[in-house]
């Protein structure tokens, strides 16, 4: 007779957990070698001091559900779902220990926000003189963005996690649920695959467009390394202050702009086109919905902002309009004007279109945030179809369908997952402006920045400073960290911690009255 | 008297207006370019700052970032002058201080909107130099003392690890010895 016990719950994420840390904690040997690399010796302890911790704690966590191995336990969705929210929060606490050891950040809560913001792929910082960044840190908070686009636990499962049974579960809590292979461990290596390739590409492309401007060989291959992992994740950090104004160069706008289009991009749509479906960059409603969104957007913002003076002629309009409305809507975050320029010359019709373009965001299953496009094509299409129906005869019964790398038939119930996703974005964005406008700031300027980070987009209007309100600090954290998970697997996880709080209370109470 | 008079005025209108322009001869920090760019737009200003990065050459002239800690800034001058610039700032080096008078550009309409200063005249006010990162010692103790127990870590799951597999294979070998058996 089998007297093993099963696993329990806590057992089960603390295994995968550990797996996911141990396993983003190892990746801290790249800014390691940098480091090494240009005799950056105080770095190098950091980094040192960040591995050990995280190792540590990543080992400890696997060793705690050990039980899991042992007896195979059932892997349930709540526990896909709890892993991939409490990997994030632990992360963020583990890969922050490098940017407080710098001393960049005044605090360890200012550290962890930048950690989020890279994560989320938002972009916002509070780190301070990046112009004396070591190089070692400097690969750390891309590649944070980087991984953190793709989707770190899509990065451990990839690697680390042998047996797929709760795979794909973990695949979904992390906001990704597009299936390109047959099982989640090669959809997941897909990902990679898609992105490592466009990484050397686009590294060379800016690593010679870097050249071409002026930049020495070794700087413009960390410009270029740098720059793409913020563009393709639509991250929107940047290793110098000035963001991409830093570079003075049109090429370079232009070429950072095709990469961070491309990467809001679906993988599902990129597997497609390499798979030789090129007609799915039209048919697709998400491309669909981003280029007549986009084009309304930049066209709305150059009228606005011509008429009122602030930029003139063509090139002034593409290179600090275009390129911000872009950067915008595809939640990349890379600024080529200074932040209180949106607040003091934009005006307010410049700032509602960027507040409208980051809400909406980039494509579902991509390094893009916000509602996605997906979403809003869905639900403009469900709001039509509501329309006709109301029209037609009710013995008219017509199948509405939308294309998304496939058919699918525009059900009630798909146009209400989308309404209420998109619906619960819209709470985290009022909340964010409520709170902005409850510490003095201006209505519009909380908008922007609240729609800033709730997007993952990262463009700031100033509001986000050192010296902003704690309470917003962690806010803007949790906005960040909601609006990358689409909320899902946090209230799943809030839910789960919720019961078992719970349980405790009830079996302690129980107890208690029984002696 | 009424000589005086005129005089007294003249030096009175020359007073009013010149405050603004020996407000612009003094330091001006970047971050209220950015924040008063509408009223300095077009005007020569003067700020001092760090030179940061590396000076980027282009067919006309070159780029060289600055900063002042309040800001960062481009400053469009010709090449020649660049090459003044000894040591430009970085993680291990702190760069030339320079005064830079120049225009202010809020959009500037030769480099595509750019909010930009084009050079007039450059100071160096002082020579950059190595930052002296002395290694730190409470660092280098913490990292001793962590990588150790990492290590002893690190041995302990491998040695659990076994065991646990060592356990399996056992309970698998007894599991088949049972079916066949039956």
């Amino acid at each position: 007779m089998n007297t093993e016990r099963k696993a329990n719950s806590i057992e089960i994420i603390s295994h995968y957990t550990g797996y996911v840390i141990l396993c983003i904690s190892l990746l801290m040997v790249l800014p390691l070698l940098v480091s090494i690399l240009f005799q950056e010796w105080n770095p190098a302890l950091d980094f040192l001091i960040s591995i050990s911790i995280s190792a540590i704690f990543g080992l400890a966590l696997i060793m705690l559900g050990w039980q899991r191995k042992i007896s195979k336990s059932d892997f349930q969705w709540k526990h896909g779902f709890t892993v991939a929210a409490l990997s994030w929060v632990l992360l963020m606490f583990l890969c922050a220990i490098p940017y407080r050891l710098s001393g960049h950040t005044p605090s360890m809560l200012d550290s962890m926000f930048d950690v989020m913001s890279g994560f989320t792929t938002t972009g916002v910082l509070l780190s301070q003189d990046l112009d004396h960044m070591s190089n070692g840190l400097n690969m750390w908070r891309h590649m944070l963005t980087f991984i953190g686009g793709q989707g770190m636990v899509v990065l451990a499962l990839t690697f680390l996690v042998k047996e797929t049974g709760g795979a794909y579960k973990m695949y979904v809590g992390e906001g990704k649920d597009i299936e390109l292979m047959p099982n989640v461990k090669g959809t997941a290596g897909q990902i990679w695959k898609i992105s490592m390739v466009y990484l050397i590409i686009g590294t060379g492309a800016l690593w010679i467009n870097g050249l071409l401007i002026g930049l020495q060989p070794i700087s413009a291959f960390f410009h270029a390394l740098y720059i793409f992992e913020s563009s393709w994740s639509t991250g929107g950090f940047a290793p110098m202050t000035q963001n991409i104004m830093y570079y003075h160069s049109v090429s370079y706008e232009s070429v950072a702009i095709v990469i961070f289009i491309i990467g809001s991009f679906n993988f599902g749509l990129h597997y497609a086109m390499w798979q030789g479906n090129k007609k799915e960059i039209v048919r697709n409603i998400e491309t669909q919905s981003f280029f007549i969104t986009s084009f309304t957007a930049c066209m709305l913002a150059l009228a606005g902002l011509a008429k009122s003076g602030i930029y003139t002629d063509a090139m002034a309009g593409f290179r600090r309009v275009v390129f911000n409305v872009l950067s915008a809507h595809t939640t990349t975050g890379f600024g080529s004007i200074y932040a209180r320029q949106y607040a003091l010359e934009w005006g307010d019709f410049g700032i509602m279109i960027m507040v409208i373009v980051m809400l909406i965001g980039g494509s579902a299953c991509s390094t893009a945030g916000g509602f996605k496009g997906l979403r809003v094509g869905v639900v403009f299409k469900g709001i039509i179809m509501e329309v006709k129906k109301l029209l037609s005869s009710e013995r008219n019964m017509k199948v509405y369908k939308f294309h998304h790398i496939k058919d699918y038939v525009l059900e009630d119930s798909v146009v209400k997952s989308s309404a209420i996703i998109i619906l619960c974005y819209i709470v985290l964005f009022s909340v964010g402006t409520l709170l902005g406008t409850y510490y003095g700031y201006p209505l519009s300027h909380s908008a922007f920045e609240a729609a800033s980070v709730t997007g993952n987009v990262g463009l700031s209007i100033g509001i986000t400073t050192p010296s902003m309100p704690v309470l917003m600090k962690i806010y803007y954290i949790l906005a960040m960290y909601l609006g990358r998970l689409e909320f899902l697997s946090v209230f799943a996880m809030i839910g789960y911690l919720g019961g078992g709080i719970k349980k405790a209370c009830q079996k302690t109470l129980k107890s208690s009255l029984s002696h | 008297m009424s000589k005086n008079i005129k005089i007294f005025f003249v030096t009175l209108i020359i007073a009013g207006l010149v405050p603004l322009h020996v407000a612009f001869a003094t330091s001006t920090k970047i971050n209220d370019l950015i924040e008063k760019a509408m009223a300095f737009d077009g005007q020569t200003v003067t700020i001092t700052a760090e030179a940061i990065g590396e000076k980027m050459d282009r067919k006309d002239g070159t780029w060289v970032n600055v900063t002042d800690v309040s800001n960062a800034i481009g400053i469009w001058m010709p090449t020649q002058e660049s090459r003044r610039i000894s040591i430009f700032g970085n993680y291990k080096e702190k760069g030339d201080i320079l005064e830079i008078t120049g225009v202010f550009n809020r959009a500037c309409k030769e480099h595509g909107g750019e909010s930009d200063l084009h050079l007039i005249s450059m100071r160096v006010m002082k020579s950059g130099e190595i930052v002296q990162n002395k290694i730190s010692m409470t660092k280098l103790i913490i990292t001793i003392v962590l990588l150790g127990t990492t290590l002893l870590f690190i041995l302990f799951f491998i040695n659990q690890s076994k065991y646990l597999k060592m356990k399996e294979t056992k309970k698998n070998g007894k599991a088949n010895g049972q079916r066949t058996l039956s």
